[in-house]
């Protein structure tokens, strides 16, 4: 298994190649001085360069020092990964989801699945908090602050249901 | 607000101030400015209260408390050690804010003096320090470095008004807003942290030993130097970029052990041992503020932030806010001192309920905490864009702590990215190309050079270290 420090170099390696050839394509140095391409590409060229020396300095290490212990563990500890992988699953639902039902609706729903199912919290607390959270949202944030948030789908439904609310009283 | 977020082990003032700096947009830049200053205060003290009931620093810069506070606790003494810590605060903090006051407008004259090539080498020495007090690894602290400074170039270029890595978006024109970048980095990657980890809060100390806040005449006599000590050195910590809450609290720890005509007492219940460390680390967060408003330079991560947020509002921090804007400094130095106060008046009577937060589960608080961060984000693009980048920025951070990336580098880097590529090109067509002009300009000469030495000295210390450890044979004496 490869050490942690070569797996993250390698990333910053291909992160800083990519952001050169996006530097490469605006003008480094023009009559007035530098060119919007200048400052990314030295940056880009220097973590290119950290890159490498972290790379080298980690797989170029006597393979007496990586079994010995003396250096760091040779894989991160993922502990609760197992939960925090469908966490993350919820949180993109809930982004692929927030436009379409509406904020109020996605904040329950999530909150509501998070507790119940990742959680392992009693109905009550799966629905009560959730209810509690989305009404607090929407005072600090709509109220208060003024802010738009969207209502999804059933924004005429409800907006139907309280025009008919109001001619009936 | 910041106290009862700083009660959160893991959400330190940087996350806190992320997860709340949506709020302040829709909001004056005076008030909010003073909110996220109060927040940043009030989140120190929220640390020490986990610090010295449930032995768990509620931030970088209580760490120090728990040796000393927790022992108290335990002994019986809790209400004691909250209390010292409370009017330490206050204490240093008063005296910190009377000598911003003093030191702020001269200094922003001085600051006056400075051309872009100066700004460029000290927003360079900033960097540097930040990157040299990283309890991480120097290089990879530097690698997030750079890369906080490309981040900081995605969107339009600042003097050409090209648009560079925006991979085709319209809604990265305006370059990544840093407090999603804050929000993703320091709120959700903590979020999917407290989520894989169902331990929550440690052994929590009875509420019965909270009785008695009130310091005794003895707690009083004992406290009284270290509070005084605390408050000189931990302001002047705060000035340092780089330096900060973190550093003043240890130094102080350290300062009051050496001074102690009993040192053994320290990490047994010392009270001293708690004045200190707390009156230092509320110094240095004030102390923070003076590179901010007087040269327009975050002295570390939070500055960053509270950077970000001027911006937002349409105002410069720098010498030149003085005099445009001179309602907005001092409006923001009196709010200090009521601040200050509010701390003291509004946090001892409310401990009871901070501790309550404290035993929420961390499968609770964490969803609780995505939807602000989630929300917030959606609030400051109106956009679903705002999300996804939060998203994104949340799992780089909860990987970076995995593979020990320190995320503060990061943060500052990206606020200083586009200040610095502006000064840098300034001082390009300053010089007319010629890089080698900067011989001529001392000031900034002097700051690059205190970033040189701030990069090599670990090496050279290594290298040196080696060079005196390398065993000697007797042939070499002969």
């Amino acid at each position: 298994m490869l050490r942690r420090d070569i797996i993250s170099s390698l990333f910053f390696i291909s992160i800083s190649i990519l952001f050169i050839i996006g530097s490469l394509n605006h003008s480094i140095w023009n009559v007035y001085g530098p060119g919007p391409g200048f400052f990314p590409l030295l940056l880009s060229l220097l973590l290119l360069l950290l890159s490498l020396i972290l790379f080298l300095s980690k797989a170029l290490k006597p393979i007496r020092e990586r079994i010995d212990g003396s250096d760091e563990a040779i894989a991160p500890s993922f502990t609760g990964i197992r939960v925090v992988l469908p966490y993350l699953c919820f949180i993109f639902l809930f982004f692929v989801l927030f436009d379409f039902l509406g904020c109020m609706i996605s904040i329950f729903l999530f909150m509501a699945g998070a507790l119940r199912f990742l959680g392992k919290e009693s109905i009550k607390i799966s629905i009560a908090i959730p209810m509690l959270t989305s009404l607090f949202i929407f005072f600090v944030f709509v109220n208060l602050l003024g802010v738009t948030l969207p209502e999804g789908i059933f924004s005429d439904f409800i907006y139907n249901l309280s025009t008919l609310w109001k001619n009936v009283r | 607000m910041g106290t009862a977020v700083g009660v959160l082990p893991g959400l330190g003032p940087v996350s806190s101030i992320a997860l709340l700096l949506p709020l302040t947009y829709r909001i004056e830049v005076l008030p909010a400015i003073i909110m996220l200053a109060g927040i940043y205060y009030g989140v120190q003290y929220g640390g020490t209260i986990t610090s010295i009931l449930v032995n768990i620093p509620g931030e970088a810069s209580t760490v120090v408390t728990c040796l000393d506070g927790y022992q108290m606790a335990k002994k019986g003494r809790a209400g004691a050690a909250l209390g010292i810590a409370a009017f330490g605060s206050f204490i240093a903090g008063t005296f910190s804010v009377f000598v911003l006051m003093l030191l702020a407008p001269p200094l922003a004259k001085v600051a006056l003096l400075m051309g872009p090539p100066e700004y460029m080498a000290l927003m360079t020495v900033g960097l540097c320090l930040v990157i040299y007090l990283s309890s991480k690894s120097m290089i990879k602290s530097l690698m997030m470095g750079v890369l906080g400074l490309l981040l900081g170039t995605i969107g339009a270029d600042p003097v050409s008004g090209d648009v560079r890595f925006i991979l085709g978006s319209p809604h990265l024109m305006d370059g990544i807003d840093i407090a999603l970048i804050a929000m993703g980095l320091f709120g959700l990657s903590e979020a999917l942290t407290l989520m894989g980890d169902r331990k929550g809060s440690g052994d929590l100390i009875d509420d019965a030993n909270l009785k008695e806040i009130l310091p005794s005449r003895k707690d009083w006599k004992d406290s009284s130097m270290p509070i005084a000590r605390g408050s000189v050195s931990g302001f002047f910590m705060g000035l340092i970029p780089g330096g900060g809450a973190v550093m003043a609290s240890f130094i102080s720890y350290a300062m009051e052990k050496r001074f102690s005509p009993h040192p053994e007492r320290f990490g047994t219940g010392a009270i001293e041992g708690v004045a200190g460390p707390e009156s230092a680390n509320n110094a240095a967060s004030i102390g923070a503020f003076v590179p901010l408003l007087t040269l327009g330079i975050p002295a570390n991560v939070v500055m960053a932030l509270l950077t970000g947020a001027f911006m937002i509002h349409g105002v410069n921090p720098g010498p030149l806010m003085l005099k445009s804007n001179p309602s907005l400094f001092w409006g923001i130095i009196t709010s200090m001192y009521i601040g200050n106060l509010l701390l003291l008046i509004l946090n001892v009577p409310l401990i009871g309920l901070f501790v309550k937060i404290l035993r929420v589960p961390n499968q609770i608080m964490a969803p609780l905490i995505t939807i602000f961060c989630l929300i917030g984000a959606y609030s400051i693009k109106t956009n679903a864009t705002g999300i996804l980048i939060v998203i994104v920025f949340g799992i780089v951070g909860y990987l970076m702590k995995k593979y020990e990336y320190d995320a503060a580098p990061l943060i500052l880097a990206n606020v200083l990215g586009p200040l610095m590529e502006n000064s840098i090109r300034q001082s390009m067509m300053l010089f007319r190309g010629d890089i080698f002009q900067i011989f001529n300009r001392p000031i900034a000469l002097g700051f690059l050079a205190i970033a040189g030495f701030l990069l090599l000295s670990p090496l050279i210390s290594g290298l040196l270290k080696d060079k005196l450890s390398r065993p000697v044979f007797i042939d070499d004496k002969q």
